[in-house]
C-alpha cells in the first residue's frame, strides 16, 4: 500500500510492527523480505517517486575536509534512493576485511565474511546478478577469452566483479512494495526526530514532516534506520531534545569514522606484446563480469597495506575521460557532463583489440585504484547550525584521509611494477603523485566512489562502536541501523552488495524476534 | 696465380669476411650490445630511452661514464670486456635474464615514474652517453 503523507490529516499516528526509515537499497530489500509475513511493515521515504529539487535541497551540506563531491549531488532523495545513480558494480567483501589487522588501527568487525554468505546469495537475486561464484576459475570456464596476465597469484590475483544491469530499485520494486498487503509505504515522510522513552532505553515514536507543513508520528515495536551513512548519522545527532549528544552517542562515535573508497587514477601499464585483455575491460551493458588486480592477504600483511584493487582502462581512452570530480561539480545529481563519444571510442577500441594492435599505446592501460581508507575517527559528519526547510540541522562532511591510505596505494603499484617485470610482460609508469615517498599530498582528481560508510560503526564494545553485531544501537533496545553506516572497515569492494547482505541479515535477526 | 694458391686465398678471405657475423666483435661493439634495450623495445621509442638514461644519471651521478656503466653491466651479466670474442645473441640473452632477476630480487629503481630493473636503467644511461 502507498500513502502520500502530505495528504494525511495533520498529527496522524501511524502504527506497525517494524518501521523502516528510508526506501533505498537497504530499506526496500528489508521491506520486501517481510512481504507476505504476518507483520505490518511501515516503510518511510522522505521523497516521492520522482526526482524533486526541493527535496534534494534537504541533503545539502558543506565539505570542510578533503575535497569531495557536493553532498546533495551524491545521494538521491526519492523512492529507490541512490540506486538511481548506482553503477552496478558488485563484489563481496574479502575475508581479510573483517579481521582485526594489527597494521590497521580500528579494524576488526564482530562478524566474519561467513556470517554474510547466505545473505549475499539472497542479495544476488535482488540485484539481478548471474552467479554466486566469484572465482576466476568459474568465469574463465564460462568465457574462454578471459585470459589472465601471468602474475604470481600468491602476490597478485584477480578479484571478480559482476555487474547488475544496474537495478534501479525505484523502478523495479515500486509495484512489489505498493501492491504488498503488509507493507505500508509512506512517501514525503521525512524523519525529523526520534523520541525515546524517559529512560532512553527504548524508542517511543518518530516524528515525520514534509514540505506541505504536515507533521505525523510513527510507533512500532522495532525501528530501523536505513537512510545511508550520512543521513543515518544526521538523524541520530539531531534527535537531541532529550540528550544533547543525540541518540546512541554516549561515547561520541555517531558520525565519526566516515569512510569512502579512495578512487584515483594512479599509473599506466605498458605491455610488451599483445594480450587479450577482455577479462579486465568493461563494456557497459555487455560485460557480465570483469577482473581487477588485487593484492594477496599475505602481501597486505607483509607490506602492511590496506585492501584495494586496480582496474584497467585503455590508455588512449582514459586520457580523454572526464574525472568524477569534473563530472559532478554542482549540487544537481543529474547535471553531469556526458562524454557520449567516450562509449563509442571504447566500443571501437574493443573491436580493434580483437583485430590486432598497431601502436604501442594500444598495448597501454591506465591503472585506476579503488582502495579502502583506514578507519579515521576524525573523518566525520558534523551538524551545522543552519537548518533545512523542515527544521533539521544540515550536516557538514569533514572527510579525512590518513598516511597509510596513500602509502598503501604507492606500495600496491611498487608491488605491481615489480611483478610486471618478473612476469616480463611490460612496465609500469607511476603518476607523479606516487613517485616521492615523503609526498603526503593528494592530487586534485582524488575522489570517492559515492560510497558512504562507517558513521554508525559496528563493534560489540559501546566505547568502540555505535551498533553491536546485530546492528542494534548500543543502549537502545528497539532501534537498529541497516546499511553501510554499520561498516567497521570499508573493504576493497563497492558497498551496495554488502550493505544489502548485511541488511538482510538484520532482517533475518528481527524475524527471529517475532518467531 | 696458381689455382691452388687462388683457392687458399679466396677461402681465407671468405672466412675473414664471415667471422664477424658469427660473433667476433670489438670492444665498442660490446658496449653497443650492452646498451641495446631489447626488453623495452616494444614499449619505448629511442627518445624515451634517452630521456630515462639522462634522468637515471641525475639520480646516480657517479655512474655517468661509458666506462663505468659498461663495467657495471658487464659484471652484472658476467661477461668480461677483455674477451675479444663474444656472442651477441648470448649477451642479449644474459641481459634479459639479469633484468628479470633484478625484478625478482627487488633491484629496481623508479626513473621518471617508470619502475625499471637497475640493469635496464643503466642501459638507458649507457645508450644516452653513446648517442652523445
Amino acid at each position: 500500500m502507498h500513502i502520500d503523507a502530505r495528504e494525511l490529516d495533520n498529527n496522524t499516528l501511524i502504527e506497525g510492527d517494524i518501521c523502516i526509515i528510508g526506501a533505498g537499497a537497504a530499506g526496500i530489500s528489508m521491506a520486501l523480505d517481510w512481504d507476505k509475513t504476518n507483520q505490518k511493515v511501515i516503510l518511510l521515504e522522505g521523497g516521492g517517486f520522482e526526482y524533486d529539487a526541493k527535496l534534494q535541497e534537504l541533503y545539502e551540506g558543506k565539505n570542510i575536509g578533503q575535497k569531495y563531491l557536493p553532498l546533495s549531488a551524491i545521494r538521491l532523495h526519492k523512492f529507490g534512493g541512490t540506486t538511481g545513480l548506482w553503477g552496478g558494480f558488485c563484489s563481496p567483501f574479502d575475508d581479510i576485511d573483517f579481521v582485526e589487522r594489527k597494521w590497521v588501527e580500528h579494524s576488526g568487525w564482530p562478524i566474519s565474511l561467513k556470517d554474510l554468505v547466505p545473505f549475499y546469495n539472497q542479495a544476488m537475486d535482488i540485484l539481478d546478478l548471474h552467479s554466486t561464484d566469484y572465482s576466476l576459475d568459474y568465469w574463465q570456464k564460462r568465457e574462454p577469452s578471459y585470459e589472465n596476465l601471468p602474475f604470481n597469484n600468491h602476490i597478485i590475483h584477480e578479484k571478480i566483479w559482476q555487474f547488475s544491469p544496474p537495478t534501479r530499485f525505484g523502478k523495479k520494486y515500486k509495484d512489489d512494495v505498493v501492491n504488498s498487503r503488509n507493507i505500508e509505504l509512506y512517501t514525503y515522510a521525512n524523519v525529523t526526530n526520534i523520541a525515546a522513552i524517559e529512560s532512553m532505553k527504548e524508542i517511543d515514536k518518530l516524528e515525520i514532516k514534509n514540505h506541505a507543513g504536515k507533521k505525523h508520528f510513527v510507533k512500532a515495536k522495532y525501528y530501523i534506520l536505513a537512510c545511508g551513512a550520512i543521513q543515518n548519522a544526521r538523524i541520530l545527532l539531531t534527535s537531541n531534545k532529550q540528550n544533547i549528544k543525540g541518540l546512541g552517542n554516549e561515547n561520541d562515535l555517531v558520525g565519526r569514522y566516515f569512510m569512502e573508497h579512495v578512487e584515483v587514477k594512479s599509473s599506466e601499464i605498458w605491455l610488451n606484446s599483445d594480450y587479450d585483455m577482455s577479462l579486465y575491460l568493461l563494456r557497459k551493458g555487455t560485460t557480465k563480469a570483469r577482473a581487477e588486480l588485487a593484492i594477496s592477504n599475505e602481501a597486505q600483511e607483509k607490506y602492511k597495506i590496506l585492501n584495494g584493487t586496480v582496474s584497467l582502462r585503455p590508455l588512449d581512452i582514459a586520457r580523454h575521460a572526464v574525472t568524477i570530480n569534473e563530472n559532478w561539480k554542482d549540487g544537481n545529481p543529474y547535471l553531469k557532463k556526458e562524454d557520449k563519444s567516450l562509449m563509442e571510442r571504447i566500443k571501437k577500441k574493443y573491436l580493434k583489440m580483437k583485430e590486432g594492435r598497431i601502436d604501442n599505446i594500444q598495448r597501454a592501460f591506465q591503472l585506476h585504484t579503488r582502495i579502502e581508507q583506514a578507519p579515521n575517527p576524525n573523518s566525520r559528519i558534523l551538524l551545522d547550525n543552519k537548518k533545512d526547510a523542515l527544521g533539521m540541522n544540515l550536516v557538514n562532511l569533514n572527510w579525512q584521509l590518513s598516511d597509510i591510505d596513500k602509502d598503501s596505494i604507492r606500495t600496491i603499484y611498487n608491488i605491481i611494477g615489480q611483478q610486471v617485470g618478473v612476469s616480463d610482460i611490460g612496465r609500469i609508469k607511476l603518476m607523479e603523485f606516487l613517485r616521492e615517498k615523503d609526498d603526503k599530498s593528494w592530487p586534485e582528481f582524488t575522489s570517492g566512489g559515492f560510497h558512504h560508510m562507517g558513521t554508525t560503526r559496528m563493534n560489540n564494545d559501546p566505547k568502540k562502536g555505535v551498533v553491536d553485531s546485530t546492528c542494534k544501537l548500543h543502549g537502545i533496545d528497539n532501534l537498529f541501523v541497516a546499511g553501510s553506516s554499520c561498516f567497521t572497515t570499508s573493504g576493497a569492494s563497492n558497498p551496495t552488495f554488502t550493505l544489502i547482505a548485511l541488511s538482510l541479515r538484520l532482517s533475518n535477526y528481527l524475524k527471529s524476534k517475532f518467531n | 696465380m696458381k689455382r691452388r694458391k687462388f683457392i687458399y686465398i679466396s677461402t681465407a678471405v671468405t672466412i675473414s669476411l664471415m667471422v664477424p657475423q658469427t660473433g667476433c666483435s670489438s670492444k665498442n661493439s660490446l658496449i653497443n650490445i650492452l646498451a641495446s634495450l631489447e626488453s623495452l623495445s616494444n614499449i619505448y621509442n629511442i627518445d624515451l630511452k634517452l630521456e630515462i638514461g639522462k634522468k637515471y644519471m641525475e639520480i646516480a651521478s657517479d655512474e655517468s661514464a661509458i666506462e663505468t656503466l659498461s663495467n657495471v653491466i658487464s659484471k652484472r651479466i658476467d661477461v668480461s670486456k677483455d674477451n675479444k670474442r663474444f656472442d651477441e645473441a648470448k649477451i642479449k640473452n644474459k641481459i634479459h635474464t639479469a633484468i628479470i632477476e633484478d625484478f625478482e630480487r627487488g633491484e629496481i629503481i623508479t626513473v621518471d615514474g617508470w619502475i625499471l630493473s637497475l640493469t635496464e636503467a643503466r642501459q638507458c644511461a649507457l645508450l644516452s652517453l653513446i648517442q652523445n
